[in-house]
């Protein structure tokens, strides 16, 4: 069994690909930040405790994930200075089908709602199951699905009437 | 992969091209964080408040740089003592002293100073019969801030300065003694309950674990119509999150401790304490509760006084401030 890391060196290691996930999720880099910020405070108390090796790596996942959604739920309570920058977006100039769907795609996940958003970027970003989604947001397998499919309908329905538009 | 899956991956890992713009997260400051670095706080909150008061206008608790100190929640992980507490009975034999820890302490004073800007001068002098109070002594600081703590008072201060905060609620009390029931005998317990006539003694008829009064784990909160408050207003209804990991879990809402200032009204919620169980970190649920206030909030601001310090401050929780509403 190999030496787990420590508290700082894990945090030094594992930032910045936490960071680009609750980015993805709250799609404001101040939130991303303190979303995993607050993720890693609430763990700091018990990390010897915390399982280990890719359990670990699951665990402190999952625990941004919720402290995301936690931060997206206070945000809309209080009133943001400036709205656009919650949908930042590396949108491509280059019109080619498959671009222009990554774009619309990149469009739509700002737009889904927080679990559904959750849910997609832990699918397609993450490489989840949906067993490891639903044991990430606490819900049913069978809703972690749903949040899923409904953004691909979603997108479908956004390509087939940009499809329709052009 | 279909389209809209294919979509979906290309469009998610553009991510990892994008370079992070925000400063690196430092743990240092997020494990100093996790376990409250308590001198700093405590030694700056000793002498701001003491100047101030000593200056004769009155403690600001909640002025821009003197902020009051919200209860902070119980840490399960330090334990080292950080007051004394004599139980001045003046029953002709030698008064019970018990420890509190230095999170108890903590939020001792911390309930204390968001409550002291209501005290008034008073007569150390004052005689005081049968039961004498909790005379609380934190042992890093013997000849500061000794608190005698009544059923209905807390006196404090320098003798050219001494203070009397009413504390008719019994929050004070209530707090010190829960703290120290475990270690204080029935028969001191009844002492204080005949002196008293406050009923302290064990109650067969009451759970036993659920003491009254308790003050618990720290939450903050949000105004959940913020658009039907008024100055007139004397009911709002907050949204309530536990701070801490609690398997999503904020359970309980204790009843709101409020300060109500010139310029802002501070509400502080708690929920119960969460057991030393192991709990998950997923985001906790918001809890509705309603809060009556005495008065109408008038040209003030309400304040999540969790914000103001403590382990909220300086999370997302408090991203946006203390501020509530303003009128």
């Amino acid at each position: 069994m190999g030496v787990e890391p420590s508290f700082d060196d894990y945090v030094r290691a594992r930032s910045d690909g936490l960071l680009r996930l609750a980015w993805l999720i709250t799609r404001n880099w101040e939130d991303a930040r303190d979303a995993v910020q607050d993720g890693f405070a609430a763990l700091y108390p018990r990390w010897h405790r915390l399982p280990e090796g890719d359990r670990r790596h699951a665990y402190v996942s999952r625990t941004v994930v919720n402290a995301c959604l936690a931060v997206i739920r206070r945000r809309r309570a209080q009133p943001v200075a400036d709205p656009s920058v919650l949908a930042e977006a590396p949108v491509s100039a280059d019109a080619s089908t498959a671009i222009a769907a990554a774009d619309e795609a990149w469009r739509l996940c700002a737009e889904l709602p927080p679990a559904q958003r959750a849910a997609v970027v832990l699918r397609f970003y993450r490489d989840y199951s949906f067993g490891q989604i639903a044991e990430a947001l606490g819900c049913p397998e069978s809703t972690a699905r749903s949040h899923v499919h409904r953004a691909m309908a979603t997108l479908r329905s956004r390509l087939g009437k940009g499809d329709d538009d052009e | 992969m279909n389209d809209e899956e294919r979509a979906f991956c290309d469009a998610l890992r553009r991510a990892d091209t994008v370079e992070v713009p925000v400063p690196p997260l430092d743990p240092a400051e997020i494990s100093g964080r996790g376990h409250r670095v308590r001198p700093a706080w405590r030694d700056a909150l000793v002498a701001a408040v003491w100047v101030v008061a000593l200056a004769g206008v009155g403690i600001a608790v909640f002025s821009s740089v003197g902020r009051g100190i919200p209860a902070v929640p119980v840490a399960p992980h330090v334990e080292a003592t950080g007051a004394t507490v004599e139980v001045d009975l003046f029953s002709g034999r030698e008064n019970p002293v018990v420890e509190i820890s230095e999170s108890v302490t903590d939020e001792l004073y911390a309930l204390l100073d968001d409550k002291a800007a209501a005290a008034v001068n008073t007569d150390p002098r004052e005689e005081l019969l049968g039961f004498r109070g909790f005379v609380v002594t934190p042992v890093d600081d013997p000849d500061g801030r000794v608190l005698r703590i009544l059923p209905d008072a807390v006196r404090f201060g320098p003798v050219h300065d001494y203070r009397r905060l009413d504390d008719p609620e019994q929050v004070f009390f209530r707090f010190i003694l829960d703290s120290i029931r475990g270690s204080l005998s029935d028969d001191v317990l009844k002492a204080i309950d005949e002196v008293t006539q406050t009923p302290v003694a064990p109650d067969e008829s009451d759970p036993p674990d659920d003491p009254p009064n308790r003050t618990g784990d720290t939450a903050t909160w949000i105004l959940l119509n913020p658009e039907t408050v008024t100055p007139d207003s004397t009911d709002i209804v907050l949204g309530v999150t536990r701070l801490g990991c609690a398997n999503g879990e904020t359970g309980r809402v204790l009843p709101a401790v409020v300060d109500y200032g010139e310029d802002q009204i501070a509400i502080r919620v708690d929920v119960e304490a969460w057991s030393d169980q192991p709990a998950d970190c997923q985001g906790n649920e918001e809890v509705m509760f309603s809060v009556h206030l005495d008065e109408p909030i008038g040209q003030r601001e309400l304040v999540d006084a969790a914000c103001l310090a403590g382990e909220a401050q300086g999370t997302s929780f408090c991203a946006g401030g203390a501020v509530r509403w303003t009128p």
